[in-house]
């Protein structure tokens, strides 16, 4: 009996401690439903100013409204009462208008952008401003944008604006379900009697550390006070990727003979982690490391690739380009300073000497390429090569522009593709740095644009494969990957014609582009679809990758994103130089700087385990931009460089509540306040009346 | 302690050498001196120490108030115009708050 009674009590004991535990986290539980996966908008600074979304220090609350259309909007401009609120939009109402109303009422507490995939999208979505990088490059010295007609006309500019409360960007179809039936169920209806009952109402907690611009937040992160040292905010940047098609081991010995083929490696968007980018830079980074290819591949046949030669091909991708041009402003310093591509080093015995901006002969940069300029009913596609004007009087580089166009126009046409001359503004570009820095340069942008982007997406999450009409493994005649294999053949021939003046070059030759074009849609598929896909694999030369898409936003400097090592490595196995060395043989020296050595995956598929050992020029660059550690005392407010910086945040969260109504409020702070006066009344009067209550005892001094 | 207990010509140096102590810019030791020997000066009947006590009790009071004005005129100042001093007023801070200029 007795140990049965132990046992009882044992087990109540038991029984008791864990209903108590669980019930503990089920409190919380039961108040609050966590949203996952929620990407959220974050702050951005420049030299001048602070741009994007903050919450408060501990987080914004708000009652949920769902805004679908004018009348929505209408009632929480002017009939609702149960302010603050949490306005939750659909893309089609996330327009400037919409937006800057809100922010204007004060009676949202933050925003929620519902992407449903399933929905139809909007006709444009773009964050950007109408004329992006309007104050950098070109614009230091002439007008490059004409706002009468930008060059990004959906461009809403919604992401250089200070918000000053959270915007979140949700996708997931259960949690915009779950926000939905919420609001259906205690906000929709009676809905001016909102006040009187508990109502769904969301947290969003994003807040953001750095404040007022970059000069201040560099500056506060750089003091350390006796108590605490804070980082505020990071610069933006990265990695440039550069490599050349025969290995530069002396200085070039005549002027303007390098042909640089540049493109942009980075992206951006309003939101976390979600930057597609797949018109820019997506289209142009394959059309690039596919020339390189090509390129690569003819002049292996026909000449050593080993040797020097002073007629070079320098492949750029530049990165941080959506922010001010970090990556391309970065290497014309590094040139002018003789620091590109390497700073020389007195130990490394062989090592490739300084480029300058004088080597350049030819600048030929590919920006967005779409079939968005296909010509109905025809079979041929249109793109448009963008001249600085004026040009250079200078014979020489007429030359060497007027052949590039020639030949171009040669041999396009054989593969279905048209080209236009476009005189006007040069577009945004990384050639827009270089020309600020040393008119001299011939250069063009390669675009499927004219004086105005196709790409109606350009800069959002929307920029995805949609609008480029990529389907993966689907080559067909009229696909983007066949657009893109031809652009690249025809470029590589007409590379090839430029740098090789010894040999024939009047006999273009129809090419055989299906394997060209598969590799293609491989590659698309790697920066689109997965990155755990067969070419990324090879060239990480890794049985696995992060399966997730890319996202291509530059990040900041020390934490690189994986796309830009990816790439680099990409490049370096389609240019594909093996050699005959062992997996233990196969690293770079410290001292033989011109080639790197990196050990690779054989085949495609990236899943045996035979690997070469690759030989490869292709190496990184730092792209920050200079005013951060390299000038000292820079000059925040002159714009000669770029001077992003990304705010530090702790957390993104968001959850839903009940919360409960006005007059429910008031009386639990009411009841609150009643108990804490009646608590001390009573120990008054217990306290008064001791002698009474505890009885007529000895008191007992102390001292 | 308990000044209660205290012999009067005790309360005396304690006094006095709070009061000293408080040139130290030690403001609160002033008003701490004040507000504890105010009875004493004040209140209780007149004992023999008892006028140098209030001397010193009327003095820490008075620095204690020109140092509360001092100090008050000083912060608000500072955080009126922290965010436009810029650099100087960061230098000039314990701790940088975050999130605001």
């Amino acid at each position: 009996m007795a140990s049965l009674s132990a046992v009882s009590v044992l087990f109540f004991c038991v029984v008791f401690s864990i209903s108590f535990k669980a019930s503990a986290e089920r409190i919380k539980d039961k108040m609050y439903e966590p949203i996952k996966g929620a990407a959220a908008c974050f702050r951005r600074l420049n030299g001048t100013h602070q741009f994007g979304c903050t919450s408060h220090r501990s987080g914004n609350v708000g009652v949920i409204h769902f805004i679908e259309n004018q009348t929505d909007l209408d009632w929480l401009l002017h009939s609702a009462t149960a302010e603050p609120y949490m306005a939750i939009i659909q893309p089609k109402m996330f327009t400037r208008e919409v937006m800057l109303t809100l922010k204007a009422s004060e009676k949202v507490n933050g925003i929620v952008l519902i992407n449903n995939h399933s929905a139809e999208r909007p006709g444009n979505f773009s964050h950007d401003d109408t004329c992006p990088n309007r104050y950098s490059g070109l614009s230091l010295v002439e007008e490059t944008c004409n706002d009468t007609k930008p060059w990004n006309p959906a461009g809403t500019g919604l992401m250089l604006i200070d918000w000053g409360f959270p915007i979140f960007h949700i996708e997931d179809e259960d949690n915009i379900s779950k926000l939905y039936e919420c609001y259906q169920k205690h906000n929709a209806h009676d809905k001016d009697e909102q006040m009187s009952r508990s109502l769904c109402a969301l947290e969003m907690n994003s807040f953001m550390i750095a404040a007022v611009d970059s000069e201040t937040c560099i500056r506060r992160s750089s003091t350390t006070t006796i108590l605490n040292h804070i980082r505020y905010c990071d610069p933006l940047g990265g990695n440039n990727i550069w490599s050349t098609l025969y290995p530069r081991l002396k200085a070039e010995e005549t002027n303007k003979t390098v042909i640089v083929v540049a493109a942009r490696l980075d992206g951006t968007s309003m939101f976390d982690g979600l930057v597609p980018g797949a018109m820019s830079p997506v289209s142009g980074i394959v059309t690039l490391l596919m020339t390189a290819k090509i390129l690569a591949s003819i002049a292996q046949n026909s000449s050593d690739i080993q040797s020097q030669q002073d007629n070079n091909v320098l492949f750029l991708l530049l990165n941080g380009e959506s922010y001010d041009y970090i990556g391309s402003s970065r290497v014309v310093w590094d040139m002018q300073n003789r620091m590109f591509p390497m700073k020389p080093s007195s130990s490394a015995t062989e090592q490739p000497p300084p480029l300058s901006l004088y080597n350049i002969g030819l600048f030929i940069e590919i920006g967005q390429i779409s079939t968005l300029g296909r010509v109905p009913g025809n079979d041929t596609t249109i793109l448009n090569f963008h001249q600085h004007q004026p040009v250079s009087n200078s014979v020489l580089n007429r030359n060497q522009m007027d052949s590039f166009i020639l030949y171009m126009n040669q041999y396009g046409p054989e593969v279905g593709l048209g080209f236009k001359l476009m005189k006007e503004n040069l577009p945004p570009a990384s050639l827009q740095t270089f020309l600020a820095a040393n008119s001299d340069i011939p250069g063009v942008v390669l675009t499927d644009h004219g004086s105005q982007y196709l790409n109606k997406y350009y800069h959002s999450i929307m920029d995805d494969g949609q609008e480029l009409n990529y389907i993966y493994q689907n080559v067909t005649r009229d696909s983007v990957q066949k657009l893109v294999a031809n652009l690249a053949h025809t470029l590589a021939h007409t590379l090839y014609c430029l740098i090789n003046s010894t040999g024939p070059c009047d006999e273009p030759k129809v090419p055989e582009t299906d394997t060209d074009s598969q590799l293609v849609d491989e590659l698309f598929h790697c920066y689109l679809d997965t990155m755990d896909c067969p070419v990324f694999r090879a060239a990480a030369n890794k049985a696995n990758l992060n399966s997730k898409p890319a996202s291509f936003y530059v990040g900041v400097n020390g934490y690189n994103s994986p796309i830009a090592k990816l790439t680099g490595l990409t490049l370096a196995l389609l240019v594909n130089q093996t050699v005959n060395r062992t997996e233990e043989e196969c690293h770079s020296d410290d001292s033989h700087r011109v080639f790197k050595y990196i050990w690779m995956s054989s085949n495609l598929d990236g899943t045996n385990s035979s690997g070469v050992c690759i030989k490869t020029t292709m190496n990184f660059s730092t792209a920050v931009s200079p005013a951060f550690y390299d000038i000292p005392g820079y000059d925040w407010t002159s714009g000669k460089y770029s001077t992003w910086t990304e705010s530090i945040w702790r957390e993104f969260t968001i959850r839903m509540f009940l919360k409960p109504s006005r007059s429910h409020e008031n009386l639990t702070f009411s009841l609150g306040v009643v108990v804490l006066s009646l608590s001390f009344l009573i120990v008054y009067f217990a306290n008064s009346r001791s002698h009474i209550l505890f009885g007529n005892t000895l008191v007992t001094s102390s001292c | 302690m308990d000044l209660s207990k205290m012999k009067n010509d005790k309360k005396l140096y304690l006094c006095r050498w709070y009061y000293r102590a408080g040139f130290a810019f030690l403001p609160f030791l002033w008003c701490v001196n004040a507000i504890w020997f105010f009875s004493e000066a004040f209140r209780k009947p007149p004992y023999e120490q008892q006028k140098e006590i209030k001397k010193y009790v009327i003095m820490s009071g008075i620095g204690a108030i020109i140092w509360t004005a001092i100090l008050t005129t000083w912060i608000t100042i500072f955080q009126l115009h922290r965010a436009e001093w810029g650099a100087t007023a960061d230098q000039l801070s314990f701790i940088i708050p975050t999130g605001i200029p």
